[in-house]
Formats: structure tokens, C-alpha cells, sequence
């Protein structure tokens, strides 16, 4: 079973999108807040793959994905941005810092399976 | 979804503009619209400001955009009238806005004279006044500003109940699909029973001859003790159909509790429970049909025993047609059951992806949350500027300049995280000197 860990300061959203991939037989790992996802990652958590919100607390999704991408276990772990933010120059700082993709919220449940099926061949399994 | 669309990023646009232009009006009725050139002139509360029209050093245009030039000279030719974009104005000094205070009053001093007030004493009582009335605004705003979080913090409990309710739902109809293969399961088993060792046994005994009953004897005893195990089963069956029933009752409920949502769920659960209700029916046919069997062969097993010829063709015949209706019995649960195991399967794959869909679409939430979030970061905006433009009037510094909204707007501007607020933003013409929004980018892109 894949792991994908979810990054957000919304609890609806952090309780939302766990139920969702659950249901599409995903495991997930959850962080409120960017400084907290680092840590695991640095800690040694190894996601398939990671979907992180652009506008948290001190520091940001894409300042997250800059990091994390340092960290050598996650140089080929697909990080994808889902926010409520569209503006193409965040899109392409994001790209720049080492973003998969970006999902402008609210995305549809289908596409982001979708999204998550051509990024993880094999689906959840 | 109604809250959605209720708090939609035009919202923003227009709570901000109604504050802007409300205070704005008070300024106008106040006699100092000409100052600041806010309203039309002939419109229905301009009644005090008649006397304006006649200075050349006022720009009388047609009504601004809630952003407003207020407390600046505009130039009628750096944009046509009407038109979106704001206007090239000039900051006035505080000693300049009281000069034009004071200009329509001195337009209506035979209306001072009448009421033998001085100019200036007026031009001041009247800023003073307009102050107090902008004061009131703070209020105002503090309302509406804790009603908004107050709408976040509800939209946000609802959203995470309905989370748990979907998993509810979900994980019930997960467990009525396992009920199902389950009772499929055990029915299955029952045929296969039934027709590779049980029945095989009891269609034997059926037609066993008096002669070598004798011999069969172990054999007989054997296969009615394996035909009363098929009782077992049956018990299972009905226990697994009661579960189904009491779980596509909590189904129902929950469905009912998730409101239009839940609609899909219903179906699931009503079907289930017919699902459940034959099967018991089925199930109990199949026990009758058993025990009728059963007793048959019982009484068949007794009359070999006690070695009799008589009848032996007619028990045989018996045992064999209820043999033949209980086989049939036990065909039409099976196939009951595989209709509706596969009906309910296809409704679950359905309710699967409804339950993703309507997950997903709690981002709602989550958007609605940061407009809302943004509204009220601009009402204290509004609030602060609001405090400079009351602290100007009142001010006696001379070379004070007028608070200008514009830098507020483009700092508002800045806070924005999504698209739709940007071009509200644009629509309202307060983009002050950027460029257009323009399109929204994909929804989804990968790089």
C-alpha cells in the first residue's frame, strides 16, 4: 500500500482528503504545518508521494518542496501543491523549487485520482 | 454550498465597496461632496451641496468607484467619464480639503447668514461631525468582521461532521457488502454440500433397497447426521440476512442524517434490505424443505430398520421430490443472491465514488474559509483607514495630506490567494496602476 502524506492547516481539509485517499486504499500520513512535514521527512518518513498547501503558518508549501528535495530519499517522490491559489508565477516558483504539479482547490475527486494514478503507476498498491 | 456561494470573492468586492461608498455619502451629506468629488451631482442627496456645482476648482464627475479618489483633485482629462480605471488625482493638504469646505459654504451663506454662523466655525462643526459619523463604522465592521469568523468556524464543524458522517455511511455499506459475500459464501457452500456429499448420500439412501439396508446401515446413520448439518447452515444464512437487515437499517439512517448526500445511500440500504428479506424467506423455505427431508428419510431409515418391505417405493419417490423442490429452493437463494451481490456491488462501486467525490468536495471549506479570511483582513483595513481619515478631519497640522485608499487596495490586492478575488478585484476598476488579472490558469497541471 502507498503512503501519501497530506500537508495542510485546515483540518477539514487534512480530514477531508485522508478519507478520500483511504477510500481509494491509500495509506496517508498527516502534517498541520510545514515546519511539522519537514520534520518527519527529515525524520525519515519516506511518502510515496506528498500534496502540500501553498499558504500555511511561517513557511509555505513551496519553501516545504525546496527542502524536502534536499533531503536525498526524496529527490524522485512526487510533491504535488494543491491550493487555492492559481496565479501562474506562484506555479512557476513552485516548478522551480521542485513541485510535481499544481492542483488549484476545490479539486475534483476523480481527477485527482486521476492525477495521483499517472504519478504513482500501479495506483495505491 | 450555499455558504459558497453566498461568500463568493465578489463578496469581498462588495462589502468593501458598500463600506467605501457608505462612508463616502456621509461625507457628501455632510457638505464637503464637492471636496471630494464622490457622488453625482442631482442625485437625491446632494440637496446641501447644490452650491458646488459652481466651483471650478471641484471635479463634479459622474459617481467614482467605491475606491474612490477621496480627498484628491482629479483630473477629468486623464480619464473619461464613467470610466473604470481610477482617475489621475492629485493628494490634497489638509488645508486645501478645508478651503473647499468652506467654498460651498460660503456658496450657501445666505443660509449661514440666516442662521448668523460663521464660515469657518460651520467648515469645522461639519468635519467634526462627518468624524463622529465615521467613528460609528468601526462598530460596524467589528459586527460584520465577527459574523464572518463566526460562518468559518460553523462551515468548518459542519464540514469535518460531514466527513465523519460519509465515513459512516461508507463503512456500513462496506459492511453490508461483506455481509453479502459472506451470506453468498455460505450459501454457496450449502449447494456445493448438498450436491457433492449430502445429497449424494441422501439420494443414495433414497435408493437403498431393503435388501442391503443392512449393509448401509453406518452409512445411512452417517448421511442423516451430515443432512442435519445442512440445518446449520441455514441457521447461518438467516443470521446473516438479520445482520444485512440491521445494517442496511443503520445505513438508512445514517443516509437519512446526511441529507440530500445521502440520497445514493438510501438506495443501497433500501435494496439491501429487500436483499435481506428474501433471504430469510428463501432461507426459511429451505429449512421447511430440509426438515421435511429430513424427516422423510428418517422415517425411511426407521423402516429399513426394522427391515419392513412395505411402502419402500413411495418413501423413495417422497424423499426424491423433496430432495427436487429443496435443490430448487436452494437454487433461487443462490441466484436471489447473486443478483442482488452483484446490484449491490455495481451501487457500491457507485457509493465509492460519491463518497470520493462529496470528500472532495469539502475543499469547499476550505476556499470559502480564505475569502472570508480576506474580507475580514479587509474590513480592518477599511477600519484603519477609516481612523486616518477621522484623525485628518480633526487634524490641525497644515501640510497633512488627505489618507489616500488606493495603497490599502493594492496592499489588499497582494494578500489575495486565488484567482477569482483577483479578478472581482479588477472588475471593481480599483486595480490602481497594475495590470489586468487576466485568466485563470488550469486547475490541475503537471509539470
Amino acid at each position: 500500500m502507498k503512503t501519501i502524506m497530506l500537508v495542510d492547516d485546515s483540518a477539514t481539509m487534512l480530514m477531508s482528503m485522508e478519507a478520500l485517499l483511504k477510500k481509494a486504499s491509500f495509506a496517508t500520513q498527516t502534517a498541520s504545518s510545514a515546519e511539522s512535514a519537514l520534520t518527519l521527512l527529515q525524520g525519515g518518513a519516506k511518502p510515496n508521494l506528498i500534496i502540500t498547501d501553498l499558504n500555511m503558518g511561517a513557511m509555505n508549501g513551496i519553501e516545504l518542496i525546496r527542502e524536502a528535495r534536499k533531503i536525498p530519499a526524496l529527490r524522485f517522490v512526487p510533491m504535488l501543491m494543491l491550493t487555492t491559489e492559481s496565479q501562474t508565477t506562484r506555479r512557476q516558483e513552485a516548478k522551480s523549487a521542485g513541485a510535481s504539479g499544481w492542483l488549484v482547490k476545490p479539486v475534483d475527486g476523480a481527477a485527482l485520482l486521476q492525477v495521483l494514478g499517472q504519478l504513482l503507476p500501479g495506483g495505491a498498491v | 454550498m450555499i455558504v459558497s456561494a453566498m461568500f463568493g470573492s465578489r463578496w469581498l468586492s462588495l462589502i468593501v465597496g458598500l463600506l467605501i461608498v457608505a462612508s463616502s455619502v456621509i461625507v457628501y451629506r455632510r457638505g464637503v461632496s464637492s471636496t471630494f468629488a464622490l457622488a453625482a451631482p442631482g442625485s437625491a442627496i446632494d440637496d446641501e451641496a447644490t452650491g458646488a456645482s459652481g466651483d471650478t476648482s471641484v471635479a463634479h464627475e459622474p459617481p467614482l468607484h467605491s475606491s474612490g479618489a477621496a480627498g484628491s483633485v482629479c483630473d477629468e482629462t486623464a480619464a473619461p467619464s464613467g470610466a473604470a480605471e481610477l482617475r489621475a488625482c492629485t493628494p490634497l493638504s489638509r488645508d486645501d480639503a478645508f478651503e473647499m469646505i468652506a467654498a460651498p459654504a460660503s456658496s450657501v451663506s445666505a443660509e449661514s447668514a440666516a442662521r448668523g454662523s460663521a464660515e469657518e466655525p460651520l467648515a469645522e462643526g461639519r468635519a467634526r461631525a462627518v468624524a463622529a459619523e465615521l467613528g460609528v463604522y468601526a462598530r460596524l465592521t467589528e459586527v460584520v468582521r465577527s459574523q464572518l469568523v463566526g460562518v468559518n468556524e460553523a462551515t468548518g464543524r459542519e464540514a469535518l461532521l460531514l466527513v465523519d458522517r460519509l465515513q459512516n455511511i461508507d463503512s456500513v455499506v462496506d459492511m453490508i457488502l461483506g455481509a453479502i459475500n459472506r451470506s453468498a459464501e455460505v450459501s454457496g457452500s450449502l449447494v456445493s454440500l448438498s450436491k457433492d456429499e449430502a445429497f449424494a448420500k441422501l439420494l443414495q439412501m433414497g435408493s437403498v433397497s431393503a435388501h442391503d439396508s443392512a449393509e448401509n446401515e453406518k452409512e445411512m446413520r452417517s448421511g442423516l447426521a451430515d443432512t442435519e448439518s445442512l440445518f446449520r447452515f441455514i441457521d447461518e444464512i438467516k443470521e446473516v440476512a438479520e445482520q444485512t437487515n440491521i445494517l442496511a437499517l443503520n445505513a438508512s439512517i445514517e443516509a437519512a442524517r446526511a441529507g440530500d448526500a445521502g440520497r445514493a445511500f438510501g438506495i443501497v440500504a433500501r435494496e439491501v434490505r429487500k436483499l435481506s428479506t428474501r433471504s430469510t424467506e428463501l432461507a426459511r423455505r429451505i429449512e421447511k424443505d430440509l426438515t421435511s427431508v429430513f424427516a422423510a428419510l428418517q422415517g425411511h431409515f426407521h423402516e429399513l430398520l426394522g427391515r419392513s418391505a412395505a411402502s419402500q417405493e413411495q418413501m423413495q419417490k417422497t424423499i426424491a421430490e423433496e430432495l427436487t423442490i429443496m435443490t430448487d429452493n436452494l437454487s433461487r437463494l443462490l441466484e436471489t443472491q447473486d443478483n442482488a451481490i452483484r446490484d449491490v456491488r455495481l451501487r457500491g462501486e457507485e457509493v465509492a465514488a460519491l463518497v470520493i467525490s462529496l470528500l472532495a468536495n469539502l475543499q469547499f471549506q476550505d476556499v470559502t474559509r480564505q475569502q472570508l479570511d480576506s474580507v475580514v483582513q479587509a474590513m480592518t483595513a477599511i477600519d484603519r483607514h477609516n481612523e486616518a481619515l477621522q484623525s485628518f478631519l480633526l487634524s490641525t497640522e497644515v501640510a497633512e495630506n488627505v489618507p489616500q485608499i488606493q495603497p490599502l487596495l493594492d496592499k489588499m490586492y497582494g494578500t489575495y490567494v486565488m484567482q477569482e478575488q483577483r479578478l472581482a478585484h479588477a472588475a471593481a476598476g480599483v486595480l490602481g496602476g497594475r495590470s489586468e488579472a487576466g485568466e485563470a490558469p488550469a486547475m490541475v497541471e503537471l509539470f
